[in-house]
């Protein structure tokens, strides 16, 4: 869509523009959510990146990751039991994609969500600043229509 | 029928019982009733069946209570079923009353304030164990509570016990200690923890209950000088609880503390939001992480 707009980078604009991953045709999870049913997510994506194979600690992660893009979406994106958020979650070569849609309004400045530190003593936006943190790449694409992000964990990172 | 009383303020005289699910609420509250005894300049005993009675001194250390002072001097002592109950191979709560009344005229010439007594119950369940003690145990503490030198709580294990001993155990005690829920669904629970004072999450937290932390934070803010979170059982935390844990430490004053005990994806998350970098907060692994 022309007027969507698109980020990739984690923490420098090094991946900008590169194509966010595309899911195959088969994914290993694909379920949708919203406000009520985000434990039962964390649950279904702890089970599905320890067969996907990840380590614990990755695992971790990626329930991290997975619950404050949902709960984003719930939040922010309109995510609701009439219009639920989805995310998907497959793996690709050495690397876990984890990917969160919903149908909102789209994010304001994908460019710049989440990359400067949130202050100790700020109420919220904590989220997309953690998730660049912990994530090896994030790819925003968000328009009037709604926001998909798609992350990638690979499977030998994790250092921080 | 029990009133439900907070374990800080049983006084002397009180005879409660204590109905617990959830094994760590006991050892709380054990500890912070052994914790009262000893400042307080009364001798404590403690009568211990599931938990052994190394682990049960280890177990009131780590909660903050001056065990190891205690025991050498005998202010503090550790009994087990073999050395209590079941002394001569059989439970005869005579012989427990017995027990318990020459602890106390020690207690009295050894120029303590009184005596404070806990005692687990389960040695009630065991195969040899005569249920039909228990009430003749529980009326005759009771006699002996008269004049208000005696202490006592009787801990009851809802795993073990039947509805019907709890009813009466329930009926038989004045008083009830429980921990102060805040908060408590299958996912997640809140509750003040009285050793060290603070509180304790169980299980996953999320921004759709940062209110209730936030409330259970704040009154233990306002009733202590430093707290512990306790979150040992917490599997998972996001940005938003952690936020509202950040929160309530920026709001200290300098020199008081928050202790944190965490571990995994949860010490995690307060790395990332910053919690560990603030002055007031110390953090303090949790076990087997």
């Amino acid at each position: 869509m022309a007027t969507d707009r698109q980020s990739t980078d984690r923490r420098g604009p090094d991946h900008r523009n590169a194509a966010a991953p595309t899911p195959p045709a088969e994914v290993a999870l694909d379920q949708t959510f919203d406000a009520e049913s985000l434990v039962a997510l964390r649950s279904a994506v702890a089970a599905h990146g320890a067969d996907l194979g990840l380590t614990e600690h990755r695992v971790g992660d990626l329930v991290l990751v997975a619950h404050e893009l949902a709960s984003n979406a719930v939040r922010h994106g309109g995510a609701t039991s009439a219009s639920p958020g989805r995310l998907r979650l497959w793996r690709d070569g050495g690397s876990v994609i984890c990917e969160v849609s919903d149908t909102g309004p789209g994010l304001a400045d994908p460019d710049h969500v989440g990359i400067r530190p949130v202050p100790p003593a700020a109420s919220n936006g904590r989220g997309l600043w953690i998730i660049r943190r912990v994530v090896d790449l994030l790819h925003i694409d968000t328009g009037p229509e709604g926001t998909t992000l798609t992350t990638t964990l690979n499977l030998d990172g994790g250092a921080e | 029928m029990a009133t439900v009383t907070s374990v800080e303020a049983l006084a002397p005289g009180d005879h409660a019982c204590l109905t617990f699910s959830d094994p760590d609420e006991r050892l709380d509250i054990v500890a912070a009733f052994v914790r009262d005894g000893l400042s307080r300049s009364t001798k404590v005993m403690c009568l211990t069946e599931s938990i052994p009675q190394d682990r049960l001194s280890a177990e009131l250390v780590e909660r903050g209570v001056p065990a190891a002072e205690a025991l050498p001097v005998n202010q503090l002592s550790i009994f087990g079923s073999a050395e209590s109950w079941l002394a001569d191979g059989e439970p005869n709560a005579a012989k427990m009353i017995d027990l318990l009344g020459r602890h106390l005229d020690d207690a009295n010439r050894e120029g303590y304030t009184g005596l404070r007594v806990t005692a687990d119950m389960s040695w009630v369940t065991r195969p040899i164990a005569a249920a039909d003690q228990l009430p003749i145990f529980e009326a005759e503490v009771g006699k002996l509570l008269g004049d208000g030198r005696l202490t006592a709580i009787c801990q009851y294990d809802r795993e073990i016990f039947d509805a019907v001993t709890q009813a009466f155990a329930a009926a038989v005690h004045p008083h009830a200690v429980a921990a102060v829920v805040y908060y408590e669904d299958p996912v997640l629970r809140i509750c003040r923890q009285h050793s060290p004072p603070g509180v304790r999450l169980a299980g996953e937290i999320d921004y759709s209950h940062v209110e209730e932390l936030t409330l259970a934070l704040n009154e233990a803010l306002r009733l202590d000088h430093d707290i512990q979170v306790n979150l040992a059982k917490l599997r998972f935390m996001d940005a938003a609880a952690a936020a509202a844990i950040t929160h309530a430490a920026l709001s200290l004053p300098t020199g008081r503390v928050m202790s944190i005990v965490c571990g995994g994806v949860v010490l995690r998350m307060l790395r990332l939001v910053g919690a560990t970098d603030l002055g007031a907060v110390r953090v303090v692994r949790a076990h087997g992480d």
